[in-house]
């Protein structure tokens, strides 16, 4: 019976492999050897987790996985995980942390498509790069983010916050093309440049620019509101994190509104 | 040549009023044959303490088509949260109140039904609804053409062409499609919505073709009578899940002017507006007047709790009912102006009032009218629910004390006045065979299914007697189809390929120049590819098995 484990790939999947379900919570109070037996779909066929992974136990006794290995074609990592801590050491597959409720996930390596996806809580953070559709919906789902604090420090993909509603984003690197499109609340500080559409059909919510500022689109205005408190305390929470958002609270930023084309509470906030 | 016997079964089979009677049934060929007890054979099952009865038939049941595939595209949660099965025979498929093609064979086959008929295929859609149920394993199935809101039809009443003349064009169109029958949606109103009407009673006029809805019901009534297509117009009525709609159901069995009539999922049409919410249950009013004319038979499609999506070709009614939507999308289309179709998901609640109260009316509507050969055991599925909630149903149907114990949970007010509380009937398992197998046969005009006579084909579900219905009809212990074992214990064993049923009525080929020409200038399929072959049929069903339904008073047609 252990709470840690240690799983090295062995070698690539021939097809995708869905490691939704294994998760630090779920997996905690087994023996490596039932670890290693609990079936994985691998393409449409179900196969002993074995097959890929050597499984070693840690001492840690925090619910606790470490995966070693190029996990690029394996999915839904950490997918619903509601609690304890997973590490990657490397790349991983599609659907990263979707639906995490609470914990940790840290990937040292980049992501595929859709990681984050309705984030409710906890935190996920990417070293590396992370596809299209991070932090929105999955797929046909009204929305996307809703709670919890993700961070990429790599660059990301387009619809990156898609129908977004809650929740803290630390972009360190460039956004795709229409980053926090339909986005109804949460926020996104991006230190990079942005791609085409920023904001597309935004209704609520914050964008902090803390890199080259983008370009303004017609349904951006600005308004003249003061906003020293809020930033105050939102600059604070942001420079946590250090890098290019370590001097944001010595701002005094530009706030615009839009997109007026949806409905028109969306800011941004960019450098003064 | 291979034969199998069941041996000691208690068979239920009310087409040839067997009622629970010992004995032993035997197949040879696919085929319910008589063997003598001592001849060999190569499959013998013990049955004995176990209930037999033909496979279960859905007459009702949107599982192919461009709606279902639209519910199926706008609901993927549906999909991610009903997982495929660990059974290496099933290929991946997932879903249950918008399931894939071959999830839904292999849920209907181990529940131990073994056809299912799409009730509403547009004209210009029929290849598409062919394919998706040819691909849907397992299963016999067909289809009706939904007529009475395409422009070409209403433009012939309305230039008031004769009665022969629009039955030609209702034969060409069930010859094209490859129907079974003909359904009519909101008769009219699909169309008047496209002409921004927002509601259309029986007897008011269309605004731009001034027809009723009365007149496209008894013309097509009669048509489909006169070229002897055994089951009956298969009516959707007006105003579905409007208060009050009770008066335009009434009005439309008068409609038919005793001709028969199939009125589908009547609880959606059996509202009355009483009590100090203006929405009341008008189900012994209808039931009465059922019982009173011979000529209607009906299914309820039941509402069962929970998350299921509508799909429905009344774009008029669907649209109303856009902003009830949960989760809240929904796709409204049209093809051709043909007809409609609307995509509304939904989530019925115990606790509210309305649902409360729908589920309370279907239950009563089953429970009053008396004759259990004109009642179809249906969700409408997925409307009211999906399929795979029959045996909670039939739970329902059968035990008094477990529907007393669900009506307690409802909506307070509900659960106290409801009449369903005082109707003490229970439904017999001779009665529930009538309604989901021996009923819509005989409706249908398939003469050798839904029964285990001699000469029947074995389709035959097997299950063992337990005291808690829905227990029972969840897992059948063995369920044949034509004679192979398809499923045991609710796991799939076998998927064969299942047939196309189709009528193919005679009709005046004359018709068909006008509608070339109408369609040469109004519509964008070309009039070459109107019509499906046999050959094409055999390719859209997947190879499977074509099966010509036999017109009333005429002689059958070869294959």
């Amino acid at each position: 019976m252990s709470a840690a484990f240690h799983l090295r790939l062995r070698t690539q999947p021939a097809l995708r492999l869905d490691l939704a379900g294994i998760t630090p919570t779920a997996m905690a109070g087994q023996d490596a050897a039932a670890f290693a037996r609990r079936p994985l779909w691998h393409g449409n066929e179900a196969l002993p987790l074995g097959e890929f992974f050597d499984v070693r136990v840690l001492a840690d006794e925090a619910p606790t996985l470490v995966f070693e290995g190029d996990l690029g074609r394996c999915d839904g990592v950490g997918r619903a995980m509601d609690g304890g801590s997973l590490r990657v050491e490397g790349d991983v597959g599609d659907y990263l942390g979707a639906q995490l409720s609470a914990g940790e996930i840290r990937v040292s390596g980049s992501a595929g498509l859709l990681a984050a996806c309705e984030l409710a809580g906890g935190r996920l953070e990417v070293e590396g790069d992370v596809g299209d559709h991070a932090a929105s919906a999955l797929p046909g789902d009204m929305d996307g983010m809703r709670g919890g604090l993700f961070i990429v420090r790599g660059n990301v993909g387009a619809r990156f916050g898609d129908r977004m509603r809650r929740g803290t984003v630390l972009i360190f690197g460039n956004a795709g093309d229409f980053l926090a499109s339909r986005m109804v609340a949460g926020t996104i500080a991006v230190a990079g440049e942005t791609g085409a559409h920023c904001g597309y059909a935004m209704r609520r919510g914050s964008l902090v620019f803390a890199g080259p500022p983008p370009a303004i689109p017609a349904t951006f205005a600005a308004t003249g509101h003061d906003i020293r408190v809020f930033w105050a305390l939102l600059a604070r929470s942001l420079a946590a994190h250090g890098g290019p958002f370590e001097g944001l609270a010595g701002w005094r930023p530009q706030r615009l509104v839009g997109d007026l084309s949806a409905d028109g509470k969306g800011e941004w906030l960019l450098p003064g | 040549m291979s034969t199998l016997r069941l041996r000691g079964g208690r068979i239920v089979d009310p087409a040839n009023g067997i009622d629970g009677d010992l004995g032993d049934l035997c197949v040879r060929d696919g085929r319910i044959v008589e063997l003598p007890a001592a001849e060999a054979v190569d499959h013998e099952y013990d049955v004995s303490g176990m209930v037999v009865m033909a496979g279960g038939i859905d007459l009702h049941s949107h599982i192919g088509g461009g709606k279902v595939n639209l519910a199926r595209m706008l609901l993927p949660e549906d999909h991610r949260i009903n997982r495929r099965s660990d059974n290496p025979l099933e290929l991946a498929s997932a879903g249950c109140c918008t399931p894939g093609t071959l999830a839904t064979g292999y849920r209907y086959a181990e529940m131990g039904y073994t056809a299912a008929f799409e009730p509403a295929m547009a004209v210009s859609n029929a290849r598409h609804a062919h394919l998706e149920m040819g691909d849907t394993p397992i299963l016999d199935h067909g289809a009706y053409v939904m007529l009475g809101n395409e422009e070409v039809f209403l433009r012939m009443l309305a230039e008031g062409q004769d009665v022969e003349r629009v039955r030609d064009y209702v034969g060409w169109a069930i010859n094209a499609t490859r129907a079974m029958g003909v359904k009519v949606v909101n008769p009219g109103g699909i169309s008047a919505f496209k002409f921004n009407q927002r509601k259309l009673d029986v007897d008011q006029d269309h605004v731009h073709w001034r027809i009723t809805p009365r007149q496209v019901v008894q013309t097509l009534a009669r048509a489909v009578h006169e070229l002897g297509v055994p089951h009956p117009l298969h009516i959707h009525a007006s105003n579905l899940g409007v208060p009050g709609n009770v008066d335009s159901t009434l009005a439309t069995m008068d409609a038919l002017e005793g001709l028969p009539g199939h009125l589908t999922h009547l609880q959606f049409h059996s509202y009355g507006t009483e009590g100090s919410r203006k929405f009341s249950s008008a189900a012994r009013r209808l039931a009465e007047e059922v019982n009173a004319r011979p000529n209607i038979s009906i299914d309820v499609g039941q509402i069962i709790f929970g998350q299921t999506v509508t799909a429905s070709g009344d774009t008029m009614r669907q649209h109303a009912n856009a902003d009830l939507g949960s989760p809240r999308k929904w796709i409204g289309a049209d093809i051709e102006c043909d007809a409609g179709c609307g995509v509304v998901p939904f989530r019925y609640r115990e606790q509210s009032y309305v649902n409360a109260l729908q589920w309370a009316i279907g239950l009563e509507l089953f429970l009053l009218v008396d004759d259990p050969w004109r009642v179809v055991l249906t969700t409408d599925h997925p409307n009211g629910g999906p399929f795979t909630s029959y045996p909670h149903l039939i739970r329902l149907l059968m035990d008094k004390s477990f529907r007393d114990e669900q009506l307690a949970k409802l909506h307070p007010e509900v659960a106290a006045n409801a009449e369903l509380r005082e109707i003490r009937r229970e439904l017999s398992l001779y009665e529930i065979a009538i309604m989901t197998r021996a009923a819509p046969a005989r409706l249908l005009g398939l003469t050798d299914r839904g029964q285990l006579g001699v000469g029947a084909a074995a389709d035959i579900a097997v299950y063992r007697e337990d005291a808690d219905r829905e227990a029972m009809f969840t897992t059948p212990e063995y369920v044949f189809k034509d004679g192979a074992l398809v499923a045991r214990r609710g796991r799939i064993e076998a998927t064969p390929v299942g047939g196309t049923h189709y009528v193919e009525p005679e009709f005046d080929r004359g018709i068909e120049r006008s509608l070339a020409r109408y369609s040469e200038a109004h519509l964008a399929l070309s009039y070459r590819h109107a019509t499906i072959s046999r050959d094409e049929l055999c390719s859209c069903a997947n190879g499977g098995a074509l099966l010509p339904c036999r017109l009333h008073g005429r002689a059958e047609r070869p294959a």
